[in-house]
C-alpha cells in the first residue's frame, strides 16, 4: 500500500525526522506511538503533502508522491485527519462533509448525499444543518474523520480521534475503524490511548526522536525496552503485564 | 556626480520616508494590523501644521509636536472604541476598518477645507547648503534631522524603558505578555497612539516642500507600505533600512527613466522582494 | 416539497429579473435612471470583487485593474480601430482575465494583509504604465469615446438613461453567475479555502486553481462592467476607472451589502451608489466628501458590528432558527 524510504525532515537547525521507513500492507491498522515531539504528526503531514520532506521517497500504491500537492495526493486516496481539529467553521455540519465528497461526486446534490451518509456512519447524523464551529469539540473531530470519509481514501491517517471520548465511545470508534478496515481502507493511527491501540492495531510503531525505534504486535512494543523507556514509563508497563 | 547627487537626495528622502512608515511599521508589529489610514493621520498631521501656520505663525517643525500630539489623541481614541474591536475578528474587518477610517478621514477633509491645494511660506524654503559640489535642499535636511532624531528616540524607547521593553514584548509575543503582567490592551493602545502620532508629526515635518490636500495620503500610502514591507512589517528598524532603499532607488532611477515611472521601479522591487521572501526582506516569520 | 420551494424560488428570481428590466416602465426622471444605470454598472463590478474577495476571502485592493482594462481596452479598439464595442468588451474581458490570471500566479501563495498590499501595489504600477503610454492611453487626461451616432451597433446612445435596459441585463448576467457559483462545486470550494485552506487541500481541493477561476471569473465582469462604464460616461481616465478609491469602493458594496453572497454587491451597490450620487448631486466637494464621509463611517460600523455585511443579518437568524440543541449519536459502523 505505501512506503516510506528513509524520509527525512529538518526545522531550522533541528532534526525532527532522520531516515524514517517503514511500509504499511493493504488492509492493515498500523499504530504509531510515541512522545511529543517524536515528529508523529509531522510524518503525517509529509505523507500528505502539506510538508515537503527534505529528503527520502514515498511510494503509494506503486507511485511516487513525495512531490506531490496534497490535493492531488488526496486525490489518489490519501489523506488524514489532524491533530488540531480543522473543520470549516462557517459551513454548516452537512456542507463540511458535502466539501469531500465533491473529489467524486459529479453534481452537489450527489455530494450532498453522500455527506449524509458519511454523517450518519460517525455519528453525526441529526446535526447536519448546524454550524461546525458550534459542535462540541468531539464532534468535530467526527466530522473530520467524515469529510475525510468522503474522499474515498483508500489510506487514512488518523490523528489523535480518541482524545475526550469515554469508555464506550471509544468502543464504538473501534468498530467504526474496523469497518473502514474491512470495506478495504487502510488506516494508520496516531493515538495516546494505549488501551485502544492495543484492541485495534495489528502492528505498532514507535517513533521517538525522529525515528522508529520498535515496530512489531501492539504486545512486543508495548514491552519494549526502548519504548518503556522513551514513552509508556516503567510503570504503565508493570501495570500491563500483570 | 549626477549619481553622487542621486545618493545624497535619495538618501535624504529615504530618510524623511523612514519618519512617515516608523508608525505603520510599530502599529503593524504590536498590534499585527496593517493600518491602512497611516496616509491619512499623514494628512491630518499636514492641516495641523498648515493651520498652526495660518492661525499662529508657527513654523511646522515646531508644529510637528503639535501634529504628534493631535494624532496621538486620534489614534488613541480610534484603538480604543475600534481597532480593539476587530484584533481577533475576521481578516476582512482587520483589513476594511483602516481602509473605512481612511476614506472617512479623506472626505471630512474634502468637506471640511476643501479639495484645494494648499503651502506654507518659510525663509528657508528654497535655501540650500553645499556640500562640496553638491547642493543639499534645506528643509529635505530639516525633514531628515527630524526623521533621523525620532528613530534615535524610539529605538532608545523601545530599547531602554520598561514600557517599550513591554511594547516590544508584545510584539513577540502577546499571550506571554500578559501572563508576565504586562497590560496588553493598554500597550496596544499606546503603541497605535504613538504610530498615528508619528504619522502626523511626520506630515507636519514634509509641508516646507509639499502641497497639502485631502487626498495626499494616497501618494505616500503605497510607498509606505512597500518600505514597511520590504524592511519587515514589524521591524522598526528594517524600516529604516527599507526606506533607505526606497529613496536611493527612487533617485537612482530617475537618472535613466522618466519621472513618470519612478515609482514603477520600486513597486516592482516591492513585489518582487515578497515573491522571493513572503515576510519582507528582513522580516520575522509569523506563524501562518 | 423540495421541488416546490425550489421552483418557487426560481420563480422569486424571475420575477425580480423581469421588474429589474421593467423600471424604465415607471417613467422616472432622466436624472433617476441615470442613477439606475451607473447603479447597475457598480453591481456588476462588485460582483466581479465578490467571487474572489468575498467568496475566498482574497481580498483584493486591485479590482480597479479589471474595471480600467474592461474600460481602456474598448475604448481604445473604438477609437483606434472603430471596433463596436460588443466586440471590445468581450476582448477587455478576456485581457482583464489574462491579467487576472498573471496577478494570480504572483500572489496566490501570499496571505493575508500582505495579498492585500500586493494586489494594491500591482494595481499602482498597472495605473502608472497607462498614464506614462500616453500616445495610446491619453495619460493623465484621459481619452474620450468620440460620440459617433445614436446607434446599437456602436452601443452609443445620447443618454446614460437609455444604456438602462442593457445595464440591468448585465446585472442579471452576472447575478446569475454569481449565484450559480455560490451553489456549485466551485461555491462549496471556495467557502472551504475561505474557512481552512490547510483543510480545504486535505479534502482534496485545488486550492491555487479554485482560486484562479474565482479570480478570472470576477475579472470578467468587472471589465465587462468598466466597458460599459467607458461607453455610457463616454470618457475614461485613470483616476475614475484605475484608481484605488475605485478599488476600495468595490470592496466597500460588496461588503456592506455582504461578501459571501451572491445578491451582496446589489444590495450594498443600490444602497450606497445613489445614496452617493444623491449627495454628490450638488456637485459641491463639500456633498462629495459628505457622502464618502457617510461610506467610509459605515464600513466601519459595518466590519466592527456583522463582517459579514447586510446579508450577515439574514444569515444570522438562519442559524439561530437552525440551532436546536442536538447531543452526539452513537456511532453506526
Amino acid at each position: 500500500m505505501i512506503a516510506v524510504d528513509k524520509i527525512a525532515k529538518r526545522f531550522g537547525g533541528l532534526a525532527v525526522l532522520g531516515d524514517v521507513s517503514f511500509s504499511v500492507a493493504a488492509g492493515e491498522i498500523v499504530g504509531l506511538i510515541g512522545p511529543n515531539g517524536a515528529g508523529k504528526s509531522t510524518l503525517f503531514n509529509i505523507l500528505c503533502g502539506i510538508i515537503r520532506a527534505d529528503g527520502g521517497e514515498i511510494t503509494f500504491e506503486g507511485r511516487r508522491i513525495e512531490r506531490l500537492q496534497p490535493h492531488r495526493i488526496c486525490r489518489l486516496g490519501l489523506t488524514k485527519t489532524s491533530q488540531i481539529v480543522r473543520v470549516f467553521a462557517g459551513m454548516s455540519v452537512l456542507e463540511n462533509a458535502l466539501v469531500g465528497a465533491l473529489l467524486h461526486a459529479r453534481t452537489v446534490s450527489q455530494a450532498r448525499s453522500e455527506g449524509r451518509a458519511a454523517l450518519q456512519r460517525v455519528g453525526l447524523a441529526g446535526s447536519e444543518e448546524l454550524l461546525a464551529s458550534d459542535l462540541a469539540l468531539v464532534d468535530r473531530m467526527r466530522l473530520e474523520l467524515a469529510r475525510a470519509l468522503c474522499t474515498r481514501p483508500r489510506l487514512l491517517l488518523i490523528d489523535e480521534l480518541m482524545a475526550g471520548l469515554n469508555g464506550p465511545e471509544v468502543s464504538t470508534m473501534l468498530d467504526l475503524l474496523r469497518a473502514l478496515r474491512d470495506e478495504g481502507i487502510t488506516l494508520i493511527v496516531i493515538e495516546h490511548n494505549m488501551g485502544a491501540l492495543m484492541r485495534l492495531c495489528d502492528r505498532v510503531l514507535a517513533l521517538d526522536a525522529g525515528s522508529i525505534v520498535a515496530e512489531g504486535t501492539p504486545e512486543a512494543v508495548s514491552r519494549d525496552p526502548r519504548v518503556v523507556e522513551s514513552y509508556l514509563g516503567e510503570k504503565f508497563a508493570r501495570a500491563l503485564n500483570s | 556626480m549626477a549619481v553622487l547627487q542621486a545618493l545624497v537626495n535619495g538618501t535624504l528622502v529615504g530618510g524623511v520616508y523612514a519618519l512617515i512608515t516608523v508608525g505603520l511599521t510599530l502599529i503593524f508589529g504590536v498590534l499585527e494590523i496593517v493600518n491602512f489610514a497611516q496616509g491619512e493621520f499623514l494628512m491630518v498631521g499636514m492641516y495641523v501644521a498648515y493651520f498652526s501656520y495660518v492661525a499662529l505663525h508657527l513654523d511646522p517643525m515646531l508644529s510637528a509636536v503639535l501634529a504628534f500630539g493631535v494624532l496621538f489623541g486620534i489614534g488613541a481614541v480610534l484603538e480604543r472604541w475600534l481597532v480593539r474591536r476587530v484584533l481577533h475578528g475576521p481578516e476582512i474587518s482587520q483589513i476594511f476598518l483602516t481602509v473605512g477610517i481612511s476614506i472617512a478621514l479623506q472626505n471630512a477633509a474634502l468637506a471640511f477645507f476643501g479639495s484645494d491645494f494648499h503651502s506654507v511660506h518659510v525663509p528657508y524654503q528654497t535655501a540650500s547648503l553645499s556640500l562640496g559640489p553638491i547642493p543639499i535642499s534645506v528643509p529635505y535636511l530639516l525633514a531628515f534631522a527630524w526623521g533621523a532624531a525620532i528613530n534615535l528616540l524610539l529605538y532608545v524607547f523601545l530599547v531602554r524603558t520598561d514600557f517599550g521593553r513591554a511594547m516590544r514584548a508584545v510584539a513577540v509575543n502577546a499571550v506571554a505578555a500578559t501572563l508576565s503582567g504586562i497590560n496588553v490592551s493598554r500597550v496596544r493602545m499606546i503603541a497605535f497612539a504613538i504610530g498615528a502620532g508619528l504619522a502626523g508629526l511626520a506630515g507636519a515635518v514634509i509641508l516646507p516642500y509639499a502641497y497639502v490636500y485631502p487626498t495626499i495620503g494616497l501618494q505616500y500610502v503605497v510607498i509606505m507600505f512597500t518600505i514597511a514591507v520590504l524592511g519587515g512589517l514589524g521591524n522598526v528598524n528594517g524600516a529604516v533600512i527599507g526606506s533607505l532603499i526606497v529613496g536611493i532607488t527612487q533617485a537612482l532611477s530617475a537618472l535613466f527613466l522618466p519621472s513618470a515611472l519612478q515609482n514603477l521601479v520600486v513597486f516592482a522591487l516591492f513585489v518582487a522582494v515578497l515573491m522571493i521572501k513572503p515576510s519582507g526582506l528582513l522580516g520575522r516569520s509569523h506563524a501562518h | 416539497m423540495r421541488i416546490d420551494t425550489l421552483w418557487g424560488r426560481r420563480a422569486l428570481l424571475a420575477a425580480g429579473a423581469i421588474a429589474l428590466l421593467c423600471v424604465p416602465l415607471l417613467h422616472l426622471s432622466d436624472y433617476t435612471m441615470r442613477i439606475a444605470t451607473m447603479t447597475c454598472v457598480y453591481v456588476v463590478a462588485a460582483a466581479g470583487w465578490t467571487l474572489i474577495g468575498g467568496y475566498a476571502n482574497q481580498i483584493t485592493l486591485g479590482q480597479a485593474t479589471m474595471f480600467g482594462i474592461g474600460a481602456y481596452v474598448s475604448t481604445m479598439l473604438f477609437v483606434h480601430f472603430h471596433l463596436s464595442p460588443w466586440i471590445g468588451g468581450p476582448l477587455g474581458a478576456i485581457a482583464a482575465a489574462l491579467a487576472a490570471a498573471a496577478i494570480g500566479f504572483l500572489v496566490f501563495r501570499l496571505w493575508g494583509a500582505y495579498f492585500a498590499l500586493v494586489t494594491l501595489a500591482l494595481a499602482e504600477m498597472v495605473r502608472i504604465l497607462v498614464e506614462y503610454a500616453q500616445p495610446i492611453t491619453g495619460g493623465p487626461q484621459g481619452i474620450s469615446v468620440p460620440f459617433v451616432r445614436n446607434s446599437v451597433w456602436l452601443l452609443q446612445f445620447p443618454e446614460a438613461k437609455d444604456y438602462y435596459e442593457i445595464a440591468a441585463l448585465l446585472v442579471i448576467l452576472a447575478l446569475a453567475l454569481a449565484r450559480g457559483v455560490q451553489f456549485s462545486p466551485l461555491g462549496y470550494r471556495l467557502r472551504a479555502i475561505r474557512d481552512d485552506e490547510v483543510a480545504a487541500k486535505l479534502a482534496g481541493i485545488d486550492v491555487f486553481r479554485t482560486k484562479m477561476i474565482a479570480f478570472m471569473l470576477g475579472a470578467v465582469l468587472s471589465a465587462l462592467a468598466g466597458t460599459l462604464y467607458a461607453q455610457i460616461t463616454g470618457f475614461v481616465d485613470p483616476d475614475s476607472v484605475l484608481s484605488i478609491t475605485l478599488s476600495v469602493q468595490l470592496a466597500l458594496y460588496a461588503i456592506i451589502g455582504g461578501a459571501q453572497v451572491w445578491w451582496g454587491p446589489l444590495a450594498g451597490a443600490a444602497l450606497l451608489v445613489p445614496l452617493g450620487q444623491a449627495m454628490t448631486g450638488s456637485g459641491s466637494a463639500a456633498g462629495a466628501g459628505l457622502a464618502k464621509i457617510v461610506y467610509g463611517l459605515l464600513l466601519v460600523a459595518i466590519v466592527v458590528i456583522q463582517p459579514l455585511g447586510i446579508a450577515g443579518f439574514v444569515k444570522d437568524i438562519r442559524f439561530r432558527r437552525r440551532k436546536p440543541a442536538a447531543p452526539s449519536q452513537a456511532v453506526t459502523p
